[in-house]
């Protein structure tokens, strides 16, 4: 089997020969280690957008002062800016990071909303459907679906899992909420309406693999419940019954508290989930969590390399176990990947861990 | 309900008007201010670390039950000063060499501070030479490395290295932390300690300096 028909298999709920291994393609550069893992059978998620948005009455204004760029939103009812710091080095997100969100005190609510209202969504499939053509046999495409509007809330607010001046991020968003109810809650409507807008589009592309939304464990099962869960709820029938396979990205170390609300969210497939030792939910209990019939894309943590390959193999090999249904198990590497390996060292190690989960999976060397 | 009390719930609440009204009135009504730190608000933020530990608390509840305490704590601090009341001891925090996340060393900075100690933050990608020396020159008791990124953890190695270098290995504790680190990593380069979460780490530092 080649790994398209490997992960078609799974898609279509039927068993492969061996439990396909894919990696997110940006975390492993093309090189030597990505091909030669690729010729023994690994496989590449591309991500790529299957509709644009457009805004007829926001204008944006770029400027950059030494290593910091500046974008100002002009909406009709105020300005918004977010400040973006380049080369950074080798560090992900493309050596650079944002520094704030575009919502930094309640004044600026007003035009947050003002810009969500304004955004008009089109479909435009040709990155999507010329990626599917390049990558053939060797991955699959998936595209980003509608978000959940508090999580949106959160990102306008400048807070994103893994930035790096998250603790100020999420200090501010909470602020926020507790400081202007009622313009937050105004926020929440509009970015509903905008979802549904982008939910129509997206059901009219070609994408087959959604990507909706994530859980990093920081909010609390709870204020998810309330806040997150309903987006699931509304969306996933819809795009199920377009025929779309929905998937969460669930990379939370803690995702023990959230499994219940997982299973109550419909997804077909929850991905990056991390197994202990560094997250808390064991495939076994995942499965009897969500049944048989929900795809589990697992996370092998590359932390796990320094335990070394014959450790990393043994791990697998009870993961591949573990996770049950041969036609619904997923397995590879969703988190860093080969970002910030600099020394021949590590260099090494990464290269020794990644071949270990071919091995333990019975890929032929 | 007595101030102390009513600080405690505010706290706990993460009510942080209630927490600095309550504590200028207990002031005002003669409440030692080592009273109210040592049994209202240390109590309070050890419970809120508690509740995060069996996951009742997140970490928007704790970052409100932090901004609330800090409210009371700004307004206790000159009569601190005045009666001589020192914290329980001196921990150096950062996030380690080539890793810029803040978030987790943050927390654990909240929650060690919360529990009575003083917290030097030296912010993130911090050479393993600047945890030393900071720690030698300031007499720390503890240095908490935490780490974001996978790439990164050896420079919690190296950090434990410099300190043995230096000769103050055994004085000064080393404890670890951070999404990709474990306690075998912690044990395979001899760190004295590994903490999962910031309320963890608190209670670390109170083992690590007590043994």
């Amino acid at each position: 089997m080649t790994f398209h028909e490997r992960i078609q298999a799974v898609l279509d709920g039927e068993t492969p020969e061996r439990v396909p291994f894919m990696c997110y393609d940006n975390l492993l550069p093309r090189g030597d280690l990505e091909l030669g893992l690729r010729q023994r059978g690994m496989g590449l998620c591309l991500r790529r957008p299957v509709v644009w948005c457009e805004y007829s009455h926001v204008n944006v204004d770029v400027q950059a002062a030494g290593d910091i760029t500046t974008i100002t939103y002009h909406t009709p009812a105020g300005d918004l800016t977010n400040r973006r710091r380049n080369h950074m080095g080798s560090l992900p997100d493309d050596a650079s990071c944002d520094l704030d969100g575009l919502v930094k005190t309640p004044d600026d609510l007003k035009a947050a909303i003002a810009m969500v209202s304004d955004a008009v969504f089109h479909v435009d499939a040709s990155a999507y459907t010329d990626t599917v053509f390049e990558i053939g046999a060797d991955g699959i495409v998936s595209g980003e679906g509608p978000q959940p509007p508090y999580d949106t809330t959160g990102e306008l607010a400048g807070y994103r899992p893994g930035m790096l001046n998250a603790h100020q991020t999420i200090t501010n968003w909470l602020y926020l909420q507790e400081a202007s109810p009622v313009q937050f809650a105004a926020l929440l409507e509009a970015l509903a309406a905008q979802e549904e807008r982008r939910l129509q589009a997206v059901i009219a592309s070609p994408l087959r693999l959604v990507s909706l939304g994530r859980i990093d464990g920081q909010i609390g099962p709870e204020r998810w419940r309330q806040q997150v869960l309903p987006f699931y709820q509304r969306t996933v029938p819809q795009l199920q019954a377009a025929g779309k396979i929905c998937s969460l990205h669930a990379h939370a170390s803690n995702l023990a508290a959230y499994a219940d609300l997982i299973g109550k969210t419909g997804v077909d497939m929850v991905e990056a989930i991390t197994p202990p030792p560094r997250g808390d939910l064991s495939l076994g209990e995942a499965r009897r969590r969500w049944g048989d019939k929900v795809m589990l894309w697992v996370n092998v943590s590359e932390s796990l390399f320094w335990h070394g390959p014959d450790w990393v193999k043994s791990y697998v090999q009870a993961l591949a176990f573990a996770g049950g249904p041969q036609g619904r198990l997923i397995i590879g590497c969703t988190e860093l990947g080969t970002v910030g390996v600099v020394d021949d060292e590590t260099e090494s190690l990464y290269r020794q861990g990644y071949h270990a989960m071919l091995d333990a999976l019975g890929y032929p060397r | 309900m007595s101030f102390n009390e009513t600080i405690y719930e505010g706290i706990l609440e993460g009510n942080m008007k209630v927490v600095a009204t309550a504590t200028t009135d207990a002031l005002a009504a003669g409440v030692a201010a080592g009273s109210i730190l040592n049994e209202a608000m240390i109590p309070a933020m050890a419970e809120v670390g508690r509740l995060f530990e069996i996951n009742e608390y997140y970490v928007p509840e704790l970052l409100i039950a932090a901004r609330a305490m800090k409210a009371g704590l700004e307004i206790l601090k000159p009569q601190l000063v005045a009666t001589g009341i020192e914290p329980k001891g001196k921990v150096v925090v950062g996030t380690v060499k080539g890793d810029l996340h803040d978030i987790g060393k943050n927390l654990v900075a909240i929650m060690v501070e919360g529990a009575g100690y003083e917290v030097i933050d030296l912010g993130v990608d911090v050479a393993p030479e600047a945890y030393v020396n900071t720690a030698i020159a300031q007499g720390a008791q503890v240095i908490g490395l935490s780490a974001l990124l996978t790439t990164t953890m050896p420079s919690m190695k190296a950090t434990v290295e410099a300190l043995q270098e230096s000769g103050m290995a055994g004085k000064i504790k080393v404890m670890i932390g951070g999404a990709p680190v474990t306690q075998k990593y912690a044990d395979e380069i001899g760190a004295d300690g590994y903490a999962r979460d910031a309320a963890g780490a608190a209670r670390l530092v109170e083992q690590l300096i007590n043994s």
